[in-house]
């Protein structure tokens, strides 16, 4: 465990010096990762496929606000789905400016949770975004996610109905569209996700708040069970289509990666560098503060036996010498 | 001459002013019930977009039965229960607007106190520091 500590404390301090590098490039893979990820699961129009397009909007992603990202996911979503079908990108389009309107106004900064919600079920490990976000969030983090959850559904229902709309006649467009917002408003899968979510956000956080010895395990074990029994009763009311095996196999996954964000994330005091300029009367200052790195390498006890060999009659002297280490590295 | 307390205390509220400062100077600027008043304006905005979104979307998936029943059914009567409907929606939405955005406003009202009696901080070391300089100058 201690090793851990200062593997942890070293990483700090590295996203400390480096910060100015790390955030963008984190920023650029993780617009990457989101683009590809949808061209994948969507991918109609063929423009868009194109990698080029692709590394261009992940490069201008690194080093403009977040918000961007989003909106260039949302954007690239409602696209490849116009190029399907006009009335999926509709209704589509009205969720999103729905979902903008009533909530992501009062919290930009959750916006992210609709990007990583959906990116984490699609990679069988669903859990993992409540777990954050009722470690590091407020109860209203339950929206965040439920919005996410939602983003999934629609998305996932429209691929897997692909060949279903695709038979439906042009002409036909209202049958088409009404097909759709049934995926929205009568969709069962997507109601008892929203809820369990939504569930696990709030016990998680419910628990981490409480003062108990190791509260932050507890909350995460008793959210990936609420989670996992929330899903499990709704396919058995509702007969939902959740395929339960990759969810099983997936909650430790998404168990020990929300354990080692916490570890390395949720648990430290995240310091960076920061840049500012001010000036007095007297001077202008470019100030670059770094955070300072402070190692607690674990004490060494050393302790010597040395035999005197001159006396007549063999003495032991023992010699103990305790050295604490505690260096302080910029 | 540089004085290191000054500047780690500028460099403190630097960051702060470029970071958290920002969005809090902004509240800061107006008076609570001027601020509480346009967000909760721009609070009755969206929902009455939403509204007609998602009003948009259920007349257009019934769109054949409207159209059928739009010369049989009462106008009047639709329009009043349309209009409840969209009262009380706007009502609750913009009330609980109210609650999150008073919440924010005295939240940034304390941090900025906090800004505010590090400035007087500032102020006191220049002072400290061109008092200690007078005898110099006088010399």
């Amino acid at each position: 465990m201690t090793n851990l500590l200062v593997w942890k404390e070293y990483l700090k301090g590295i996203y400390g010096k480096y910060e100015i590098y790390i955030t963008p490039a984190a920023k650029f893979l993780l617009a990457l990762i989101t683009l590809l990820q949808i061209n994948r699961s969507l991918g109609y129009m063929s423009r868009l496929n194109s990698l080029m397009v692709v590394l261009v909007v992940a490069l201008l992603s690194s080093f403009l606000p977040m918000n961007f990202m989003i909106l260039t996911a949302a954007l690239f979503i409602v696209l490849h789905l116009y190029a399907f079908s006009l009335e999926c990108a509709v209704v589509v389009l009205a969720l999103f400016l729905v979902m903008f309107l009533l909530y992501f106004r009062f919290s930009p900064k959750d916006t992210v949770m609709v990007l990583l919600t959906p990116m984490c079920c699609s990679m069988h490990i669903p859990f993992l975004m409540p777990l954050a976000a009722g470690l590091t969030g407020t109860p209203a983090s339950a929206v965040s996610v439920g919005c996410g959850a939602v983003v999934y559904s629609i998305l996932r229902y429209l691929s897997d109905n692909t060949s279903t709309l695709n038979s439906i006649d042009e002409e036909n467009a209202i049958q088409k569209y009404r097909y759709v917002v049934d995926g929205l408003l009568n969709n069962k899968t997507m109601l008892v996700m929203v809820g369990a979510f939504a569930a696990t956000v709030l016990v998680v956080y419910l628990i981490r708040r409480l003062s108990l010895n190791h509260a932050w395990t507890i909350a995460m074990v008793a959210g990936t069970l609420v989670a996992m029994a929330a899903l499990l009763v709704g396919d058995l009311i509702w007969d939902t289509n959740i395929s339960i095996i990759p969810i099983l196999i997936g909650a430790p996954f998404s168990l020990a990666l929300a354990k080692l964000l916490q570890f390395f994330v949720f648990n430290v005091d995240y310091s960076r560098t920061e840049y500012v300029q001010f000036e007095d009367d007297e001077y202008y200052y470019y100030v670059k503060a770094v955070p300072k790195l402070t190692v607690a390498k674990p004490s060494k006890t050393v302790k010597k036996i040395t035999a005197q060999k001159r006396n007549a009659t063999p003495r032991m002297t023992g010699s103990m010498v305790k050295k604490s280490n505690k260096s302080g590295m910029k | 001459m540089l004085n290191e307390e000054r500047i780690r205390l500028m460099t403190k509220m630097a960051a702060y002013e470029e970071n958290e400062g920002k969005r809090n100077m902004a509240i800061g600027h107006y008076f609570r019930s001027d601020y509480i008043s346009l967000q909760m304006m721009k609070s009755v905005i969206s929902a009455t977009l939403t509204f007609a979104i998602v009003l948009g979307i259920l007349i257009f998936y019934d769109f054949e039965a409207v159209m059928k029943e739009v010369y049989q059914i009462d106008l009047m009567e639709t329009g009043r229960k349309l209009l409840l409907i969209y009262v009380i929606f706007t009502g609750i939405y913009t009330l609980i607007s109210y609650l999150v955005y008073s919440y924010r406003y005295s939240r940034a009202k304390k941090s900025l106190k906090k800004y505010y009696s590090h400035l007087q901080t500032l102020s006191d070391l220049y002072e400290d520091d061109s008092r200690r300089q007078e005898p110099f100058l006088r010399g």
